[in-house]
């Protein structure tokens, strides 16, 4: 199966607003590595035992579904680090931080969003049945959940960002010339931390 | 055509054009801390990749480090792995690091512009969302993660795509005692958290030109909290003034030459926004925030208000979740609040002018004694300069506690300054999140005027309770 299709089962997050500090407190912000983070998600909430990632029927399950401005706030990394350390391949939202969803795409995970009817139907139908089957397709732009068929939206720059997974830093690496040529002709004035520094 | 000053910087930096949506835009200065950059340094090594520009690089601790006592290190692994590992990753690639107490350190973004670093029409990216604040200068300015630190050490350029525009013209002046922070509070209340997402803020119009540069730091600063990638006003002599002094104190003044290519950093007249809107200063008074997202204030002349206020469903959810978080009824008022904890300092407003405001309100009173009011400067730099001014005698004689190290502090709760559950504060940072500054903890977001004024009153207030106050003791 190609990239561009995605099937499993979803956790609602029925809450807008989730920024950065509640995806990780940044307590849990302390080990300086990529990987590890899993049980810092939702630090603070997962003391509650009522808590959605705490219900065993929605447990193993790869995508999470939030509501409005999904982590906004805070740049941390760490917030795509314990989402996909936990399991989440795909996060729907129906809007996210800037800097997260860049976040997320550099690490594969999907950040995909959807129109508000289509948080509340995913919301309502896996409310009730934690094993309903989710079928993204982004070549249709289609997120499919029992008879529904919601939108999935995602721009085509950033789709095929996600599909194609490349390593961004060696692409850049081949326009080196480039970047040589534009530091050539760079004004020597501007600030520099070392040698001229002010 | 026409250009936003955005715009011009965009154009200016574009190594190249990539497809169609990509641009490769050149970084003239990138800001490291210690909390979001060990991944970046690693993944940099396992390939075998080198930093392209240590010279246009600087680290600094802040975050997890203590404000009381550099002692309090000892025996702290977690924090000190990181400051360590920061530490030797700018050793073994040349990048200059301040080291915690030396001079030149303190939080990334006061250290940034008064060490020069911030220049009009220059790119400024840290590993930190509130990186929007450098946009003061009319430099383009924004957070970046991990991954993309990685990508900016290895080529010092990031791959992105162009941002929107989005004007915030501020026409007439700020009442007296009305702040650079209570306009932000405004602002965001007015386009709510997400209100910028994927937008440069200008903020343009003869309140932004009579501000200060520390108070267009404060206004860019809260950029972020509006959702928007960053914030941006354009040149003026106040930019230039500011600029020629922090150049001068460090002994190379500028030239006319340097100063004139700055003035051409301002949008053209007529220049086309993607979305604009136009704000009363004169109608704007000072704010508090109520809520657990920066977009939920208000003013001393209101109730904090009923879930019924909000037309938006998604915003009556979030107000119901703010009450049972923050232990607050609608129809109660700020003044009903009574604090146990005031912070002064962050990126947000613990700079000079900050303090200065600060022992301004205090001087003659004493803090409230049920009341901690933690002071943590910026930098090195501002505390020495507090100091010189004699506002630490202020803090001290008031019965604050002013600390001798600066650091984010009790913004971000990473070092010891953290509130328990239940407690409630008045902070001049940025954020009133859940969680942000301890786990149950309270946070009510204002300017540094009405958090000293809460102080010396014990509730929530602004200074000119502080005579009708006075006479009721």
């Amino acid at each position: 199966m190609s990239r561009a299709q995605i099937s499993g089962c979803g956790v609602p997050l029925v809450r807008n607003n989730v920024d950065t500090d509640q995806i990780i407190p940044a307590r849990f912000c302390y080990k300086a590595q990529r990987v590890g983070h899993a049980d810092s998600l939702f630090g603070n909430w997962r003391q509650d035992p009522s808590f959605v990632l705490n219900d065993a029927r929605y447990a193993g399950n790869a995508i999470l579904v939030a509501g409005r401005e999904f982590a906004t706030g805070s740049s941390r990394e760490y917030a795509v680090w314990a989402i996909k350390d936990y399991g989440f391949k795909v996060v729907i939202a129906e809007s996210f931080g800037d800097i997260f969803y860049k976040n997320a795409i550099l690490n594969d995970v999907l950040p995909l969003k959807t129109t508000e009817q289509g948080v509340e139907t995913l919301w309502e139908i896996l409310g009730r049945d934690p094993q309903a089957s989710i079928h993204i397709d982004l070549d249709k732009e289609t997120i499919m959940i029992e008879d529904h068929v919601l939108p999935a939206i995602m721009d085509e720059h950033f789709k095929r960002k996600y599909i194609l997974n490349l390593d961004d830093i060696a692409q850049t690496l081949e326009e080196i010339e480039s970047i040589k040529a534009f530091e050539s002709s760079r004004n020597r004035h501007l600030a520099t931390t070392v040698h001229r520094g002010v | 055509m026409a250009k936003t000053l955005h715009e011009k910087i965009w154009q200016a930096h574009c190594v190249k054009t990539l497809g169609e949506a990509e641009d490769l835009i050149y970084i003239d200065m990138h800001l490291l801390h210690e909390i979001n950059t060990p991944q970046a340094f690693d993944s940099l090594r396992a390939a075998n990749r080198t930093v392209r520009r240590p010279d246009l690089t600087v680290a600094t601790v802040d975050h997890n480090t203590p404000t009381s006592s550099i002692a309090l290190l000892e025996g702290d692994e977690l924090r000190s792995n990181q400051i360590d590992l920061l530490r030797d990753n700018s050793a073994e690639f040349g990048i200059p690091f301040h080291m915690l107490g030396e001079a030149g350190q303190g939080i990334t973004h006061v250290i940034a512009p008064e060490q020069g670093l911030v220049l009009p029409g220059t790119t400024v990216v840290c590993c930190d969302s509130h990186t929007t604040t450098h946009g003061a200068f009319a430099a383009l300015a924004f957070g970046i993660g991990t991954s993309q630190v990685e990508h900016v050490l290895a080529t010092q350029t990031l791959r992105l795509q162009k941002f929107k525009s989005f004007r915030i013209t501020v026409k007439n002046s700020l009442p007296a005692g009305v702040s650079a922070k209570d306009l932000a509070l405004a602002i965001i209340r007015r386009i709510g958290t997400g209100g910028g997402i994927g937008h440069v803020i200008e903020y343009a119009g003869e309140a932004i030109h009579s501000l200060s540069m520390e108070a267009r730091m404060t206004l860019c600063n809260m950029s972020v909290e509006g959702g928007a990638s960053a914030g941006i006003i354009g040149v003026d002599d106040v930019t230039i003034d500011y600029l020629r002094k922090v150049y001068a104190a460090k002994g190379r003044p500028l030239t006319e030459e340097d100063v004139e290519g700055w003035r051409s950093f301002v949008s053209d007249p007529d220049a086309v926004f993607d979305k604009e809107i136009v704000i009363d200063a004169a109608a704007l008074d000072e704010s508090v925030t109520w809520g657990t997202n920066p977009s939920q204030s208000i003013t001393f002349d209101e109730s904090i208000p009923a879930v019924s206020d909000y037309e938006d469903a998604s915003q009556q959810l979030a107000a119901e979740r703010a009450f049972e978080y923050m232990d607050l009824q609608p129809g109660q008022t700020l003044r009903d609040l009574s604090i146990n904890k005031v912070f002064v300092g962050s990126c947000t407003n613990g700079r000079i002018e900050d303090l200065r405001v600060v022992a301004g309100v205090l001087e003659g009173h004493k803090v409230h004694p049920d009341v901690h009011l933690l002071i943590v400067p910026g930098s090195v730099q501002v505390r020495d300069q507090a100091i010189r001014e004699g506002l630490d005698e202020i803090f001290h004689a008031a019965g604050a506690d002013f600390r001798p190290l600066p650091g984010c502090s009790l913004c971000c709760g990473l070092n010891e300054d953290q509130m328990k559950a239940g407690q409630r504060s008045v902070s001049t940072s940025n954020r009133n999140f859940e969680g942000r500054q301890g786990a149950g903890a309270r946070t009510h977001i204002a300017s540094p005027a009405v958090a000293a004024a809460s102080a010396i009153i014990g509730r929530i207030a602004r200074p000119s309770d502080l005579e009708a106050w006075g006479k009721a003791e």
